[in-house]
């Protein structure tokens, strides 16, 4: 964590958000249907190969664990790109700022700071009956600034998230107070 | 396995090394398309193929196990969470190595 982000003297962590686990399972689902699917083209190419006397069965069988294991290999590898992209990227919120860290891929990464005392209006918006049920949504932090507001994506129970932020904004502004 | 193909007449005959005789099919569009796979070095195609792939897995786990080592907000990406990745991909090599053995000895 002290890698992901500096705090500066006095700044502590109040909460970390990620994003919910639906996104990684579409991922890994979508990962597992290529798979069977090379399964069952890969062994109808084989029996077809077999029958016709170009290979044996033996050598059948040893092309399609060949097939499969690099298919594996692959799929592999690219769930665990999504699995880095989930877990990489966070949202953490301090006592004096939001801090949004973004991973795209593996070469592109993005950290902004949205200062609590310019936060001027936290909302959330949940999406259809998928993300209704399993409770996740979205949450935008507008701020005083003419950059864009922050959005929170597909982060899971967004109405406890928009409530912790409101209350540390709060805190902020009890502090300020003389 | 290296295949060797004679047409004549619209009989194919195809022998394999590692078959015992001679087998005549058809000529048919499918069976043509057998022979020109069968005509192919497969067991140099799998070994070339796994190099590569094993170049290529080398730098692609280096770069994201780097990454997570950098990164990490401290949950499934720390050096402990690298042995299950590691494991099934060495799992899946280890797989299309012995594929590639086993085609290249029968």
């Amino acid at each position: 964590m002290t890698k992901a982000v500096q705090l500066s003297e006095g700044e502590e962590i109040i909460a970390l958000f990620r994003r919910h686990w639906f996104h990684l399972a579409v991922e890994g689902l979508v990962a597992l249907l290529i798979f069977v699917l090379v399964f069952v083209v890969k062994s109808v190419a084989v029996t077809f190969m077999t029958q016709s006397g170009v290979v044996t069965n033996q050598g059948g069988f040893a092309l399609i664990l060949y097939a499969l294991s690099f298919t594996g290999l692959v799929l592999w590898m690219y769930f665990f790109a999504s699995w880095s992209d989930h877990w990489l990227d966070a949202w953490i919120v301090t006592n004096k700022r939001v801090i949004d860290i973004e991973q795209h891929g593996f070469f592109r990464r993005q950290v902004s700071s949205f200062p609590i005392d310019r936060i001027q209006d936290v909302t959330f918006k949940i999406n259809g009956p998928i993300a209704m049920w399993l409770h996740f949504g979205d949450v935008r932090i507008q701020t005083a600034s003419i950059s864009d507001d922050l959005i929170m994506k597909q982060i899971p129970f967004p109405e406890d998230v928009k409530e912790t932020i409101v209350q540390v904004i709060e805190a902020e502004r009890k502090t300020r107070r003389p | 396995m290296h295949c060797r193909a004679v047409g004549c007449a619209g009989v194919t005959s195809v022998y394999c090394r590692g078959m015992n005789a001679l087998q005549d099919t058809p000529a048919t569009v499918g069976s043509i398309g057998a022979q020109a796979v069968g005509s192919l070095p497969l067991d140099l195609i799998m070994w070339g193929l796994f190099g590569i792939v094993l170049i290529i897995y080398a730098i692609y786990s280096l770069i994201m196990l780097w990454h997570w080592k950098e990164y990490s907000t401290g949950k499934y990406t720390t050096v402990a969470n690298m042995f299950m990745y590691v494991g099934v991909s060495v799992g899946f090599l280890a797989m299309m190595a012995l594929a590639a053995t086993w085609y290249s000895v029968v």
